[in-house]
Formats: structure tokens, C-alpha cells, sequence
């Protein structure tokens, strides 16, 4: 079944924002996928999918304070304070789907904002003028690794007119840092607390950084898994669940999500069932990945037995979090991130993640307008280069289905496999 | 010994380089285009630092002793990484520079900086030469706010072209040690010759560095800058410091962190529009012209902000992207005409 179907159905016309505030919305397209769920390769990506669709009712139907985040904020917070997170650029994905992207990033356009930036970011500033996200109580985001968030998401808490708290994260990993990160967290999560009149409760707060583990110890225990040859998920299965890391840790969904992930996952590598027939490649996936329908990974995976066997984005960057202490905790997180500080430790991660993938492989999809994670690769290619892994720089767009060029893109994956295989 | 220090954002402590023995280069990057810098940085990233590193690569600069990198945006991020490896040979060190303003990050900059200063001087700084450094920063920028406070009259003032080439002079090679250039600097400018009876539409230039090119144009093309918003224009001379400070590091870490904001600094909006505000009343400004600089994304968002005012204030806003390599020209030139021929019939 066709779930973005579905939903342009209910979104079509003048009345595709109210469709958006409907419960009927949220209900029916909840039985419908519900009662496909035999139709779903991996158990744990239905789950997934009705966890997301209960996120976004939840949104979208204002239960309760609504708090914009971006994908790099720590969400065990705004779970363990009982608000509603939304990620506006895990949503701009969704409008891909949907099909609405076109118009909504003619309205970035006719707004001045300028092509060059981050098309997930044009796409949520048109989506959310547009009429087609909830409007926030507020809005939080960290200053780590993208420039564009804190900016984007500081013009949208300007124009609803709801504070904007910033996570301001340096670049080192010094306890001079981690003091100042944690400070401000916990500034932030009492400044929350005051302005949307929400209720502090220590329990939930720390069972957000319980449930945080316990999605990071399954996480690493489907990582382990996928490290073993031959590969039982094919890379183009495995991606959706990056959505998790990215805006869901601290709930206590995420879990069940994993913990799906991991029995079916054990039950494919004992019975042997493999990903593809024949796997003569593995593959490192850097970044993110297209979200309109390409043949990437059909290319790859189907056609050339070349599989994506893990992902930068999927990696566990962070210790346990220490639930006594949630805002040092949550603070050594968010700086333990690989891309923070010097690209050398991003590339030591990734050079680790390819020995413990045994991947032959690594492409690294650069996303048009991110600057954080293309502008370093000369680094990382050079470092690839001297352990002789082949290397793809393979350019596109993650959200903008028209600067997709088909015939370009083959090219450039038959050449890398041809090397590779 | 060598000892030009090289450094490219504003936020850099200028008085810690002096007082370590070195004398601040500014880097400000160079005409044409970047091929070279292109195949160490890739992707879109921003041409100023693109062009820095260029000049470095072509071996154009001047001898430095090193560089000081802000860890500010991406841009400088990556120029960071690339620079010790393909930039040129010296010291890169690095800084981190909050992008808010309150107590614990005027805390938190503060131990930057005296790390900061205990790398660049290997030891621990004497406190000393850095007051006396600080002063004499101090004594150069106050002479500077001076200039341009009197650009705020209508009938006497420097051309924006002139305050600029004199502002890039003072940027670099710039030392107390070295023949108080930057008072014969200011100086110099008062020697101007007075614009009477001035009629040309009075312009705020705003943008994350301000190629020299541009403000040449505008004024060629018939208008007059009076107020350039740039990290090569009135942000850097930043503000007085208020209030008594002991330690050295925290003073500068206000002094900074305090000054007019750059659009980096995103939780500093509100500050961002009184002080737009306050340029566009006292200096009698009829336009403006936001300089975008390509694959900027603190630019490309001030420039919304900046256009949100001006609609609210009547002002007449001319956007005009840029690459930094002195291209562009004819198509400037086309719009600037069409903008300041509008400010006259107004």
C-alpha cells in the first residue's frame, strides 16, 4: 500500500491544511495501514510507521504543546517534559511524498529565500507558511554542525512569535564545554517548563533518559548484527530507521521500534535469510539519502548485489546517559557527536564504522545546500584513499525530486561498481 | 622571526595576538576565482573563505607565523581543517566563539580566549602587556567610532570607498610597536576633503563582508554609503565595553560577544534590529543594499530579517548577490542605476 496515496487523497484541494487538523484524517490512514500489516517486508517498519503517524496526530491535533526542534537537539528533553516534538525537517521529507514540495518551495522562493540553502530547511519555511505544519509553542535547536537550523528555525519562532531557545555547542570536549552545554540545557528545559505551563515531573524526565538507553543498547545490538556477513537488510529497508535517532530517543516508542527491528533481524541471520542473492559488495552510507523515488538503491542493491551495509547516520556516537545526572549526561551527548570539531573525528568514525562493516565500499551522498557534511571530504577522501576503500561523492538533493537526473546518476554508480566489483 | 599572525573573523581577540608578540594580518581574501581552493573545499561553501585559502594555496599572502581560525560557521570550520594540511605551514589554531550572549557564555569565552592566549604565547600571558594591548586596541577603534560617527552629519563626511580602503589598510599589518600606522590611518581620513551640500541618496550597506567593489560601484553609480554593516565595516570596531572588569580574558570575552552582532549570532535577533534601527535614524539612511554572499546561510537569513525591517519602516531594499571574486559587475551596475534612479524620483 501507498501511504503518501493515501494521504494526498485527504490532502488534495482547499481543504488539504484542515485534512491536516482532522482526527478522522489520523484515524483512517491508522486502520488502513494497520490492517496492511502483513504487507510489510520488516514488522518493525510498520511499527515505525504507525509510532510516526501517532507523532504527527499528536502534532497536528495540538495534545498538547507543540515544540519545534531540530534534528540534532537532544529529544530526550522535550519527551521527559511531556511536550510534542516535531522535527520540521524530518517533516519536509514527508511533504516529498506527498508530492507537494514543487509548490511549497515556490512559496520559499516568493519569500526570498534563497535556492542556495538547505532545501530541507526551504521546504519546512514553505511548508509551515503554507499552512501545512503545526504551529509551534515554541521552538529549540542546537548550533552543532548545520548553520542553517539555528537560522531557519530562529525565523520561524519569530514569525509565530514563540520563544526560540538555542543550544549554543562548541567545537571542543573539554569540561569547559560540557559545563556550558549542560547549563544551558537545563536552562532550556525550565525556561520550556515556564513558558508552555508544563508540569515538571523528575520521574518521566529520567525515564525519557532510561527509554534513551534502552533504544541505544537495541540500536547497537542491530549495528552489531548488520556487521555480519552476508547482509539480512537491505540498506534501502534499513534507512527509514534513521528517522529514530534523528527525532525520537527519549520515547518510549523507539524502543519498541528497535527491539522489533532486532528480533526479526536475529530470526533473518539464523535462518540465513539473506538481503540480496548474491552479495558482492558492502557498502557505507554517508549522510542522508533521497527521499522521492529513485533507482539508487535499486541500482546498487538489485541489481548489483552491492549492498548498503550501515550508515553514518545510524551510527551510536554517545555513552549511556546517566539518568541521575540528565543534563551533563545529555551534554556529553550532544558534544560526543563525530562531526563536531575537527573533521578528524569524523573520519576516524568512519574509517572504524567501515572495519566493523566490512564494507568495500563508501558513498557519501551530498546533499545540495549542506554544507557541513560535503565541505570536509577532500579530508575523509584522502583518508579512504590511503586504506585503498573506493569512494563515491554521488550529488544530488535529499527532498528535491527535480534536480534528480536519472541517466547521471546511473553513470556515476555503474563507473563506482564497475571499480568495486 | 616572523611574526605576522594572520586571523579572518572579527571575533578574533586582535589584542591576544599583540600582546603574544605578533602583529594581526587580516585576510580578506583575493579578486578572481578559486579553482585551486575549490578542490580542498568542496561543495558550496562560502567564497570568502574559498578565496583566503586560495591566496594561501598561490602562495600570495604574506610570510605568517600562523593563522587563527574562529570556529564561527561551517565555513570557517572547514577552512580550519583543510588549512594545516593544504593551506600553508605555521600554526593553526582555533577558537570557538558562542553564538549567544549571556553570563555563561561571556564565561565560557573568556576560558577560550586564556587558551587561546596560552597557545599562541606558549606560556601563560602576562596580564600586563595584555591590558596595555587592549588600551591600545581600545584607543584605535574609539578613534574609528569617531569617524564614523561624524558620517552621521549630513554636510561633512568621508565617501564609504574611502572609510573602507582605509579601514583594509588598518586591518593588517597593524602593531603598537610598529609606528602607530593606524593613528596616521584615522588621521589621514580627517585630511578629506568635506562633502557640502551633499545630495546623493544616503545608503546602509549591509552583508556578511562587504567586497570593496560594491561600495566603489555605489558611489560611482551616484549614491553614498554611510553606514557599511560588515565584518569589514562597523562590526569591527565593536562597542565600548561597559563596566569594570578585572580579569583580562572575561573583558574581551564582553567586549566581543557584546559588540554589533553578526548575523551568526542567532539568538541575538532582537539586538540585530535595534542596532539597524539605530543606524538608519542617526545616520538619515533613504536605502539600503543587502550584499548576500553566495552559499552564506546567516546571510541569506539576515537578509529576511533585514528585509522584514526595512518593510516596516518604508525603506527601500536592493538585494545583490556576490561571489567575492570582483565578478558580477555589469549586472550590479544595471541594478544599482535602476535603485538609486528610484531613491532620487523619491
Amino acid at each position: 500500500m501507498d501511504i503518501y496515496k493515501l494521504l494526498r487523497s485527504y490532502l488534495e484541494g482547499s481543504i488539504r491544511q484542515r485534512a491536516l487538523k482532522s482526527s478522522w484524517t489520523y484515524k483512517i490512514i491508522k486502520q488502513a495501514v494497520a490492517a496492511q500489516k502483513r504487507h510489510y517486508p520488516w514488522q518493525a517498519s510498520h511499527r515505525l510507521l504507525l509510532h510516526t503517524i501517532d507523532q504527527a496526530a499528536a502534532a497536528f491535533l495540538q495534545k498538547g504543546p507543540v515544540v519545534w526542534h531540530n534534528v540534532f537537539f537532544p529529544t530526550e528533553i522535550l519527551y521527559g517534559l511531556g511536550a510534542i516534538p516535531f522535527a520540521p525537517e524530518a517533516a519536509a521529507v514527508v511533504a516529498t511524498g506527498l508530492g507537494i514540495a514543487g509548490r511549497v518551495l515556490q512559496r520559499a522562493e516568493g519569500d526570498w529565500l534563497s535556492s542556495e540553502a538547505c532545501t530541507f530547511h526551504r521546504l519546512a519555511h514553505g511548508c509551515d507558511r503554507e499552512g501545512y505544519f503545526p504551529p509551534p509553542a515554541a521552538v529549540v535547536c542546537s548550533s552543532h554542525l548545520c548553520d542553517t537550523a539555528p537560522q531557519s528555525l530562529a525565523a520561524t519562532a519569530a514569525y509565530h512569535g514563540v520563544p526560540f531557545y538555542l543550544l549554543d555547542v562548541p567545537h571542543r570536549q573539554d569540561d569547559a564545554a560540557l559545563e556550558y552545554v549542560a547549563r544551558q540545557l537545563k536552562r532550556i528545559t525550565f525556561s520550556l517548563v515556564e513558558a508552555l505551563n508544563l508540569d515538571w515531573n523528575g520521574d518521566r524526565f529520567q525515564k525519557a533518559l532510561v527509554n534513551s538507553n534502552a533504544a541505544r543498547e537495541r540500536l547497537l545490538a542491530v549495528n552489531r548484527l548488520r556487521q555480519q556477513r552476508p547482509a539480512c537488510i537491505r540498506g534501502e529497508e534499513a534507512h527509514s530507521f534513521i528517522y529514530l535517532i534523528l527525532a525520537c530517543f527519549g520515547a518510549p516508542g523507539t524502543v519498541e521500534v528497535y527491539e522489533e527491528l532486532l528480533t526479526e533481524l536475529n530470526r533473518r541471520y539464523r535462518e540465513q535469510r539473506r538481503a540480496v542473492p548474491e552479495e558482492k559488495a558492502r557498502l557505507l552510507w554517508l549522510h542522508l539519502r533521497p527521499y522521492y523515488p529513485n533507482a539508487i538503491f535499486q541500482i546498487l542493491e538489485q541489481e548489483a548485489g552491492a549492498v548498503v551495509v550501515g550508515e553514518e547516520m545510524n551510527y551510536v556516537y554517545w555513552e549511556p546517559l546517566d539518568p541521575e545526572r540528565p543534563f551533563y549526561s545529555l551534554a556529553r551527548k550532544v558534544l560526543s557527536h563525530h562531526g563536531l570539531g575537527p573533521v578528524t573525528r569524523r573520519i576516524e568514525a568512519i574509517l572504524a564504522m567501515a572495519d566493523n562493516y566490512q564494507a568495500s565500499g563508501v558513498i557519501h551522498f551530498a546533499h545540495w545546500g549542506c554544507r557541513q557534511s560535503t565541505a570536509g571530504l577532500r579530508l575523509l577522501q584522502d583518508a579512504l584513499r590511503e586504506r585503498d576503500i573506493p569512494f563515491l561523492n554521488l550529488e544530488g538533493d535529499c527532498v528535491d525530486q527535480s534536480k534528480y537526473a536519472p541517466g547521471a546518476v546511473r553513470t556515476r554508480l555503474e563507473g563506482f561498481l564497475e571499480m568495486l566489483l | 622571526m616572523n611574526n605576522l599572525m594572520g586571523w579572518l573573523c572579527h571575533y578574533t581577540p586582535v589584542e591576544i595576538l599583540t600582546a603574544s608578540g605578533y602583529t594581526p594580518y587580516r585576510l580578506l581574501g583575493r579578486k578572481g576565482n578559486n579553482p585551486r581552493a575549490a578542490s580542498y573545499l568542496l561543495g558550496n561553501l562560502c567564497p570568502y573563505v574559498q578565496s583566503c585559502l586560495e591566496a594561501a594555496l598561490r602562495q600570495e599572502l604574506p610570510p605568517l607565523a600562523g593563522v587563527v581560525i574562529t570556529r564561527s560557521c561551517n565555513a570557517m570550520i572547514h577552512l580550519a581543517n583543510v588549512w594545516p594540511r593544504y593551506g600553508l605551514k605555521g600554526t593553526t589554531l582555533t577558537l570557538n566563539v558562542p553564538r549567544r550572549l549571556d553570563e555563561d557564555a561571556v564565561i565560557y569565552f573568556g576560558l577560550e580566549l586564556r587558551r587561546l592566549a596560552s597557545e599562541l604565547a606558549g606560556t601563560q600571558l602576562n596580564e600586563e602587556s595584555l591590558w596595555a594591548a587592549i588600551t591600545w586596541w581600545e584607543k584605535q577603534r574609539a578613534a574609528w567610532r569617531e569617524v564614523f560617527t561624524s558620517r552621521a552629519a549630513v554636510q561633512c563626511h568621508q565617501s564609504g570607498r574611502e572609510i573602507m580602503d582605509a579601514l583594509a589598510r588598518w586591518q593588517r599589518s597593524l602593531n603598537p610597536g610598529e609606528g602607530e600606522e593606524g593613528t596616521v590611518i584615522i588621521n589621514g581620513l580627517a585630511r578629506y576633503p568635506c562633502y557640502q551640500n551633499d545630495r546623493r541618496p544616503r545608503l546602509l550597506l549591509a552583508g556578511s563582508i562587504l567586497p570593496e567593489e560594491l561600495i566603489a560601484m555605489v558611489e560611482e553609480c551616484g549614491g553614498l554609503s554611510v553606514f557599511e554593516d560588515s565584518c569589514n565595516g562597523r562590526r569591527l570596531l565593536l562597542a565600548p565595553a561597559a563596566g569594570a572588569e578585572k580579569d583580562p580574558y572575561l573583558y574581551l570575552a564582553r567586549l566581543y560577544l557584546g559588540g554589533p552582532p553578526c548575523p551568526r549570532m542567532v539568538g541575538e535577533g532582537e539586538k540585530r534590529y535595534r542596532y539597524w534601527a539605530e543606524a538608519v535614524d542617526r545616520f538619515h539612511i533613504q536605502g539600503v543594499i543587502y550584499h548576500v554572499m553566495k552559499f552564506c546561510d546567516a546571510a541569506m537569513y539576515d537578509f529576511l530579517a533585514l528585509k522584514a525591517f526595512c518593510e516596516k519602516r518604508g525603506l527601500p531594499l536592493l538585494r545583490l548577490d556576490g561571489d567575492f571574486s570582483g565578478g558580477n559587475r555589469g549586472q550590479w551596475q544595471t541594478r544599482l542605476e535602476a535603485f538609486l534612479e528610484m531613491l532620487e524620483v523619491q
